[in-house]
């Protein structure tokens, strides 16, 4: 069940007042919310919802055994064995494949034949985000950060929770669990906010992301040595404004979608294509799955306590998984590590950057700017050209000078525009709207959303592709 | 890696009531369903057909009967139509 | 174009200058829009030779032969003459089968491509998403499973084939691949036999059954979502919805569907001898 789709706006407009007439009876709230999450999920296949009441369950127990023993190497043998449980899990489903081609090939290359053999088995939509979100609350848990729930209910409602389900935000458990605790109150609903980040949600997607898609960015990349030179660095940029905005769209309409539900969801996405460099644009890029990588990962390694090439190390490490979190293939590995090799090399050099950096003049900030952007956007290809051919063939005729002819049309360019646009709209415009919004008049209320989304379903496609975290 | 901390949510504001929020949204889906029925009729039809999704389709088509003989579905259809001869886009 | 309203710079005068550099880059890309269609020109568009002297090949149906037209566009492409002397259309609807004919009526869009874009040559695949009740042209429907699905589908069937036949073009109808999920699986298989049943009875000598890609030489075709590349690497070659083919898959599939579109434009007079490459020779020594 997608955002921008019929089906639902219908869901919705059934879970809406079903949850505030519950609001008072917290309990049955709660239920309710994680049966209409639950039948979300089942829209996609009715059996992964196994996943999640095994994911759930299995995790509610595992956070009382680890809060059960009193000495640290107990909850810690107890917290490996269910953090080991929860990776398996993914492991199998997402990356066993992966492994067995991986090491079929490393034999294969020295001449050894080795047949492992393949699971084929379907995987399950959101493993990834629902995996670290039961990491988040076990490991809070051992940290005693949490008690563990005694409601069950409030664990599938955590993990199953149908706005971040699918592509996140990830939210902390600490966070979500302390607004489970009670009704919610309805004068916390931003109304303003949730209906200008649903509708810039719904622009996002619906025109830019998916006419970028599919007017010019997957042609670029499906043969690239086909294209011009000039095409294929258009097609970078275009990759990288439709990522953004396909990702940061969807996390947009989780948060309004969940803030009119009365619930609190984390920013994601902070302007990231404006960062002055790359430390700073994971400051800005998938805000939440950063800090997870930091407080779960980083830190656990290590973080930067242990010296300076402990610390590379522990950045290099975290980044390579980060970047396999997204999908099994030496790609994402790769995509990770060129981002994990440009965080080490901004601590060499001392660059801390960020634009509140007060050392740094106006030149190097917009020198670490051009840097920072033309990096990512490089970086991108990796995570979207299918093979390491793929990559290189890009690169190659990208950086051949073979032609500057263009095949960008004009209604595609203006969808460039539109895209870059994103990033050039400051904040306090928006702040500005949505508080003239939440002041205008009930007509005005209406007519805004009405008008809107009148328009961008004018201009939609034929049909919505998911979102490209969906795969993640 | 240092971090602001998007683990922190932004304190509550001046905000709609739960009434506006609720008039909000339905007044919107109704205007969209009144001005884009075919979507609506699209999505019914797409069902396998129980006596419930059968009279809310036929209700549907209703919907789009009278939408259209008030020209107020052909605006859209008009719309649609001058958009995907300037962008060039796929037809439905 | 909403975001929450994040920090964004946190310093008034860097933020005035960050904004003037995107305000910038904003001017820059809307400048550009208006003066790109001077230097815009088909990506693709063959040179030299005359458009109404090539081959024409459409691809049409659902979400899996435009699988194949990607593949055998990476062929074409790769070989100046091949270039040069065909071209390709790209007709696949995604999501679309026989079985809604109120949303896509397959026959009619058949003669819509034989009159806009008059194929040489047509490969077709469809079925795919047709696990679903059938609404005909009257409007009625036939539920999924009911006695008299299979017949108002195979009616169907002959409907399509029958537009196809009359484009006189030549026909390719592609067997659909082996799925994941058993249930796909038997599906396809059905009505791979009913698009080769109907191919036999049309008896049109422009009209031909091709056997669905097969990773597995010999015995029962299994799904198989990793397997050899060219060079013999093992790589994801389905993806993971169980169904469509990767971006090596594809390459796989049009390897095997190539020969054959030579193969049939050949019987029909339309060799394509002076572009064929050793790659396509040694596909065609395989068979």
């Amino acid at each position: 069940m997608l955002f921008p789709t019929i089906g639902f706006a219908v869901f919705f407009a059934v879970v809406f007042p079903v949850t505030w007439l519950l609001n008072a009876h917290n309990t049955w709230k709660k239920v309710f919310l994680v049966a209409a999450s639950y039948y979300f999920y089942a829209a996609w296949r009715p059996e992964f919802t196994l996943l999640l009441l095994v994911s759930s369950v299995f995790n509610y127990g595992a956070a009382f055994a680890i809060d059960h023993f009193k000495y640290r190497a107990q909850r810690l043998t107890v917290l490996w064995l269910a953090v080991a449980a929860n990776l398996g899990l993914l492991g199998y489903f997402k990356y066993y494949n992966f492994f067995a081609a991986s090491l079929m090939n490393a034999f294969g290359a020295i001449g050894v034949k080795v047949d492992i053999g393949f699971i084929e088995v379907a995987l399950p939509i959101a493993i990834s985000f629902l995996t670290f979100h039961a990491l988040s609350y076990i490991i809070d848990v051992y940290r005693r950060v949490i008690k563990p729930t005694t409601s069950l209910v409030d664990i599938m409602f955590y993990i199953g929770f149908f706005p971040h389900l699918i592509a996140g935000p990830i939210v902390r458990a600490n966070k979500f669990l302390a607004q489970t605790t009670g009704p919610r109150d309805p004068a916390n609903i931003r109304l303003g906010q949730s209906v200008f980040l649903i509708l810039g949600g719904l622009f996002k997607k619906v025109i830019v992301a998916n006419y970028l898609s599919t007017g010019f960015v997957d042609g670029v990349f499906r043969d690239p040595t086909a294209n011009s030179s000039l095409d294929l660095i258009f097609g970078m940029y275009g990759y990288a404004l439709e990522i953004y905005c396909d990702f940061s769209a969807y996390t947009d309409i989780a948060i309004g979608i969940a803030n009119l539900l009365g619930y609190e969801f984390p920013q994601n996405f902070n302007y990231p294509y404006r960062a002055v460099s790359v430390q700073d644009f994971w400051r800005r890029w998938h805000m939440s799955l950063s800090s997870w990588l930091r407080d779960y990962l980083y830190i656990p390694l290590g973080g930067s306590k242990f010296g300076t090439w402990a610390t590379y190390r522990n950045i290099m490490i975290t980044m390579a998984l980060g970047g396999l979190w997204h999908g099994a293939s030496w790609a994402f590995l790769i995509w990770g590590s060129l981002h994990g090799a440009a965080l080490v090399i901004e601590r060499m050099l001392g660059i801390t950057g960020d634009h509140g950096d007060a050392k740094r003049g106006r030149l190097a900030t917009a020198i670490g700017w051009v840097v920072t952007t033309q990096f990512v956007c490089l970086a991108w290809v990796f995570f979207r050209a299918p093979s390491t051919d793929a990559w290189l063939g890009y690169f190659a005729t990208m950086f051949s000078g073979r032609s500057w002819s263009t095949s960008v049309t004009p209604f595609v360019a203006f969808i460039f525009a539109l895209g870059a646009l994103s990033h050039i709209l400051p904040p306090r415009w928006f702040v500005t709207l949505e508080k003239r919004y939440d002041e205008a008049p009930l007509a005005v209320k209406v007519l805004v959303p009405f008008v809107v989304i009148y328009l961008i379903s004018v201009a939609a496609p034929a049909g919505i592709a998911p979102f490209i975290y969906f795969q993640f | 890696m240092k971090h602001a901390n998007p683990t922190e949510f932004e304190g509550p504001r001046p905000a709609g009531t739960l009434r506006t929020a609720a008039i909000v949204i339905y007044a919107t889906l109704a205007l969209l369903a009144v001005t884009i029925p075919q979507s609506v009729v699209n999505w019914l039809a797409d069902m396998n057909g129980n006596p419930v999704e059968d009279t809310a389709l036929r209700g549907a088509q209703l919907l789009l009967n009278l939408s259209q003989r008030a020209g107020v579905a052909t605006v859209y259809q008009r719309a649609r139509d001058i958009f995907i001869a300037i962008s060039g886009a796929e037809p439905d | 174009m909403v975001f929450r309203s994040g920090s964004g710079s946190g310093i008034g005068d860097r933020r005035r200058r960050a904004l003037a550099a995107a305000s910038a880059l904003g001017a820059v890309c809307l400048v550009l829009s208006l003066i790109l269609p001077l230097a815009a020109t088909q990506g693709r568009a063959a040179t030299g030779a005359d458009a109404t002297s090539k081959i024409r090949i459409a691809f049409a149906g659902d979400s899996i032969v435009d699988n194949y037209w990607s593949g055998i566009e990476r062929i074409v492409d790769a070989d100046p003459c091949l270039k040069n002397t065909i071209e390709l259309g790209r007709f696949a609807r995604n999501g679309t089968g026989l079985t809604r004919g109120d949303r896509v009526y397959w026959p009619r869009e058949i003669r819509r491509i034989d009159d806009d874009f008059k194929p040489t040559l047509s490969v077709l695949s469809i079925g795919l998403n047709d696990q679903q009740f059938i609404v005909d042209g009257n409007g009625a429907r036939t539920a999924w499973g009911a006695p008299d699905w299979t017949d108002k589908y195979r009616h169907e069937v002959f409907e399509f084939l029958k537009a196809a036949v009359a484009t006189k073009a030549v026909v390719l109808m592609v067997g659909m691949p082996a799925m994941r999920e058993a249930r796909d699986n038997a599906d396809i298989t059905d009505k791979n036999a009913m698009f080769a049943e109907a191919i036999a009875a049309l008896g049109d000598s422009n009209l031909h059954y091709i056997e669905p890609w097969r990773l597995h030489a010999a015995g029962t075709e299994t799904f198989a979502s990793y397997g050899p590349d060219k060079s013999g690497r093992l790589v994801q070659i389905r993806t993971p919805d169980g169904q469509h083919f990767t971006v090596a898959g594809e390459d796989l599939a049009a390897s095997y569907l190539f020969p054959k579109i030579v193969e049939a434009l050949d019987v029909a007079g339309k060799n394509l001898d002076q572009c064929l490459t050793n790659l396509t020779k040694q596909s065609k020594d395989d068979q």
